[in-house]
């Protein structure tokens, strides 16, 4: 395959969607920390123009990789993910309380969000083997299981949120490959009543629980944000408080800095409440369009692919950036509980927008194959 | 799966997100445009801090214009409570920096935990020392601020203390109570003496400053202004160099009374108070042991307030006003007044001045063993004679002696601007009949040498002595002259305020005045001397007065003791002052010579005996000496 044939295997409105969110993100960056390193306002803007250059490099590397070559690695991946993923717990970088990165070389790297795409290339093949028959639990069990473990070993850093989106991209895929929309919504549900359960025998009745105490504490926030606006519900305030400040046209390039400075962070958690701020309900709701191209786009060509496998695979990267989008400016106004998901392209960090572009990676592979083999 | 199907399920989730995608879009446009803007407002409670610019309180001058009080710059340090105390990190900066205990600092926040908004005021005058630390440790102490503000200042420091009185910062029921615009608190108030009583002139109207701060509590801008307006200035009617000559004349009174009767404790306080006879404007009022009000303003430190609470003198005491006593002898005049005018004694007629005066069952003793043979009004007066006026008070009755003592004042509050001022007593019969079911015999006795249950403040017997002078003037007597707003009006300018005119024949009122001139008669006893006479040995001025000393139930210090007074006025024959003063001590005798040095520094008379040569300086040089220093503490 030559550079041309990737040229043209690209998806121009994926692209361009996901380059404009980059360049939202880069100038949101410029513009709320002018003052982080002493001397190079401009810091976290650059290093986020290098990892989108990264990024773009490793989503040709994962265009030009058939899908077929993925489902073939796809135990030396996903055992790989889950290796990573121990090396994180025995001697990870610890930051703010979370033990989430390990050093590679002069790099910080976080495998809770590569393990997100080895999740997508190992349950495709699983649930691609059924062929559309699953009927009931017992056939969803594999999957389950097979999710179950990197969700366990994220959760022990412990990283609710990339549990969370590994369970959405698990219950996304298992429907898609044929489950029955209701029983996968009944499990779910299920599993969620069973935990407000816990977690209320917990409260009243001491029962112990798995969850670390912030975690918790977050999730009642999520509850009653006011009940302690200085403690856990202060981040869901300031963030409301930055979109609100923001207003239609964002704040005056002169108002960033102090009003930035109570948003706790604003260059990745709250990467969309920063972008409300800058670029008010104007710069926001470009955004969540820009998504809609991105994930739509994504959704036709998966519809377009004929191999089941791919399909799947394409699907679920969609899945994974749907659920980012949605936890990360769920969480900034107040849908969802605060549990730490970056928003696609817009937070600041190299392992999230390499995963990002990586995603687009594999949903391009499938049209860039599917043209190549048209026009072969 | 058939590819129908995969497309079907494809066409299901994008509608699911779509679903998403629209609650996301609800939702942004739900906290952008409704459920933000109270947020921000509540934002704003930690992002805008209005700092308060203390108004300068009002300056007070003496009568000649000569500045009293007025205010230094000085710098403070606030603290915003911006969710809770300072961290354990930032209560060790505090503490190493300023000395504020975490203690301190919950009282501080209590005091205002019904304003966000508004900051505490951490420590005020601050030292050049304290600021560099503080400055320099700012960056990790977000909500600490360094603003200016005035530090009230004293010249006159302890002199007359009591009567200017300090300021401190407010405290949590007096910012409730006190309604000052633009109080909050971080405001400095009066607490007593002029400060108190001229709170709502002096205090001024604070301004603020707006300010925005990050989330680090550091200023990022300012967002607006509004200055403070000054307080009002007063002049009082206080002469400034009399005021420090009564200081110093008091103190060595009190000092060469401790070296006679051995030690400190021969002589516990002591008050002067002059006033002009005629208006009623004070001249100059100290009362010693005194305090100094700079300490309040800067901050009094709990030892040193504890010592002053201590003080067996109690400094913190005006004994002007604030401080009732029995009058002794200085009461003989409203006797003799009642006496005179029940037609029971006459100018000319005569009782004998026998060393005891007896009606059984007791015997009524006069201090002086002697006779003095029959004595008419003026020579009873002058020589102070017990006996003479037991036998008018047993003829004109406790009754009469009360009334005419309530035509004088007494009894009732002279209504001179200072707060705390006590009315006294003036017992009548019904009052003793209350408080010991029936008179005992010879009441009447010790009422007319002023040794009953009556009890007279130091300003009433100014506003008495003044109406002796006057042949019946009562004025009332004040201490403000003029107020004067900050752009230079004048709101107020007292004019003098007589009270009632006293009407008695006019023989009455020479007769008594010539027993008090006859009082500061040099000579002896049997003899032609009056009780002051030693004092006032070759003193160039006529001056009348009578001396007065009650016995105290409780003594000084546990040995016996007396309240003595001295009540007097200048010149004789054509009054303009009066000097009264009075002396809690073991020493029968008290307060002439503090007169003479007074009346010789007013008067310009170049005594040729001053008294206290060493302390006080000749008269012609009373400037000088008034500007050259404090009196000793």
């Amino acid at each position: 395959m030559t550079l041309r044939e990737l040229w043209r295997g690209l998806d121009g409105w994926l692209i361009g969607a996901a380059l404009a969110l980059c360049a939202m993100s880069v100038v949101t960056l410029a513009l709320t920390t002018p003052n982080l390193v002493p001397g190079s306002p401009l810091y976290l803007a650059k290093h986020q123009f290098i990892w989108i250059v990264i990024g773009l490099l490793v989503m040709a590397g994962m265009m030009w990789m058939p899908h077929d070559l993925l489902r073939r690695l796809r135990w030396p991946i996903y055992g790989l993910t889950l290796v990573l993923l121990l090396l994180v717990l025995v001697h990870g970088q610890s930051v703010l309380g979370a033990q989430r990165w390990i050093n590679i070389g002069p790099f910080q790297f976080q495998p809770s969000e590569f393990a997100k795409l080895g999740v997508i290339v190992i349950l495709a093949d699983i649930l691609e083997r059924k062929k559309g028959a699953i009927r009931g639990l017992r056939d969803m069990v594999p999957a389950i299981l097979i999710a179950l473990v990197p969700m366990l070993l994220v959760m022990k850093q412990p990283d609710l949120g990339t549990a969370l989106v590994i369970a959405g991209i698990l219950g996304v895929l298992l429907y898609e490959a044929g489950g029955s929309g209701w029983k996968i919504l009944a499990l779910y549900l299920g599993t969620a009543g069973a935990v407000v359960l816990l977690v209320w025998l917990h409260l009243t009745a001491g029962f112990p629980l798995p969850l670390h105490h912030y975690q918790l504490t977050r999730l009642l926030a999520f509850v009653n944000p006011n009940a302690d606006p200085l403690g856990t519900g202060y981040n869901l305030i300031q963030s409301e408080i930055a979109i609100a400040s923001g207003h239609i046209h964002g704040v005056s390039v002169g108002e960033v800095s102090a009003l930035i400075s109570f948003l706790p962070a604003a260059d990745t958690d709250f990467a969309f409440a920063s972008l409300g701020l800058v670029s008010g309900l104007v710069g926001m709701l470009t955004a969540l369009g820009l998504y809609a191209v991105v994930v739509g786009r994504a959704l036709t060509i998966a519809r377009q692919e004929t191999d089941g496998y791919s399909a799947l695979v394409v699907v679920g990267a969609a899945a994974l950036l749907t659920i980012h989008v949605f936890m990360n400016v769920g969480m900034a106004t107040g849908v969802m509980p605060v549990v730490g998901v970056p928003a696609p392209f817009l937070s600041y960090g190299g392992s999230s927008v390499v995963t990002d572009f990586a995603a687009l990676g594999l949903i391009l592979s499938s049209r860039l194959h599917r043209v190549h083999l048209s026009f072969r | 799966m058939p590819h129908g199907e995969r497309e079907r399920r494809i066409r299901i989730l994008a509608a699911f997100g779509l679903l998403l995608l629209a609650l996301l879009v609800w939702r942004v446009v739900a906290v952008s445009l409704v459920l933000g803007p109270p947020l921000v407002r509540l934002g704003d409670q930690f992002r805008i801090r209005t700092m308060p610019v203390a108004a300068p309180r009002g300056e007070i001058y003496s009568r000649s214009g000569k500045l009293l009080v007025t205010n230094q710059p000085s710098f403070a340090a606030y603290y915003f409570r911006v969710g809770g105390p300072p961290s354990a990190a930032e209560q060790k900066v505090l503490e190493a920096d300023l000395g504020i205990s975490p203690q301190a600092m919950a009282k501080a926040l209590f005091i205002f935990s019904t304003e966000p908004s508004l900051p505490v005021v951490l420590k005020s005058g601050l030292t050049p020392a304290e600021m560099t630390q503080l400055l320099q440790g700012l960056p990790q102490l977000p909500g600490v601020f360094v603003n200016p503000e005035p530090l009230r200042q004293d010249l006159l420091g302890p002199v007359g203390g009591q009567m200017i009185g300090y300021v401190s910062r407010v405290t949590a029921p007096e910012l409730a109570s006190w309604k000052l615009p633009g109080l909050t608190a971080a405001s400095v108030v009066g607490q007593t003496g002029l400060e108190l009583a001229y709170q709502k002139q002096l205090f001024g109207k604070p301004g603020g400053e707006k300010i925005e701060v990050n989330a680090y509590g550091l200023p990022v801008k300012v967002l607006g202004t509004t200055p403070p307006v000054p307080g009002d200035s007063l002049t009082l009617t206080i002469s400034k160099s009399l005021e420090l000559i009564s200081a110093k004349a008091l103190l060595a009174d009190m000092a060469s009374l401790r070296q006679r009767y051995g030690g400190q404790s021969a002589v516990l306080a002591g008050a002067v108070v002059v006033v002009n006879v005629r208006t009623g404007a004070i001249l100059s009022m100290v009362s010693e042991p005194s305090y100094d009000p700079n300490a309040f303003a800067q901050g009094i430190s709990t030892t040193a307030y504890q010592a002053l609470l201590d003080n067996p003198g109690l400094p913190l005491l005006n004994r002007a006003v604030q401080t009732a006593a029995p009058p002794g002898s200085v009461f003989k005049m409203v006797t003799a007044m009642a006496g005179l005018t029940s037609g029971k004694i006459t100018p000319t007629s005569t009782i004998d001045c026998l060393p005891r005066y007896w009606r059984p069952p007791y015997p009524y003793n006069w201090l002086r063993r002697t006779s003095t043979g029959p004595n008419a009004l003026p020579q009873a007066i002058a020589q102070s004679c017990d006996t003479y006026f037991y036998a008018v008070g047993h003829r004109v009755g406790i009754n009469a002696m009360a009334a005419w003592a309530h035509k004088f004042g007494f009894g009732q509050p002279t209504g001179v601007d200072l707060p705390g001022e006590v009315a006294g007593v003036i017992p009548t019969v019904s009052y003793y009949e209350k408080r010991y079911g029936s008179l005992y015999p010879g009441l009447a006795y010790s009422v007319a040498i002023g040794q009953g249950a009556d009890e007279v403040t130091l300003m009433q017997l100014a506003e008495y002595i003044s109406a002796l002078a006057t042949d019946g003037t009562v004025v009332r007597p004040y201490l403000v002259q003029k107020i004067v707003s900050p752009s230079g009006q004048v709101l107020f300018n007292a004019t003098p305020k007589v009270v009632r005119h006293i009407s008695a024949p006019l023989a009455y009122w020479n007769v008594i005045r010539e027993g008090m001139i006859d009082t500061t008669k040099p000579g002896s006893i049997p003899g032609p001397g009056g009780t002051a006479g030693a004092a006032f040995i070759n003193f160039p001025l006529q001056v009348a007065a009578k001396t007065g000393t009650a016995q105290l139930p409780n003594g000084v210090n546990g040995s016996q003791g007396y309240m003595t007074f001295f009540i007097s006025y200048a010149p004789a024959n054509d009054p303009q002052i009066a000097v009264v003063s009075t002396m809690q001590t073991i020493s029968m005798v008290a307060g002439g010579m503090i007169a003479r040095a007074i009346y010789d520094a007013y008067f310009h008379l170049n005594d040729p005996n001053p008294p206290f040569p060493q302390v006080l300086p000749p008269a012609p040089t009373i400037g000088t000496a008034a500007r050259s220093g404090a009196a000793a503490p």
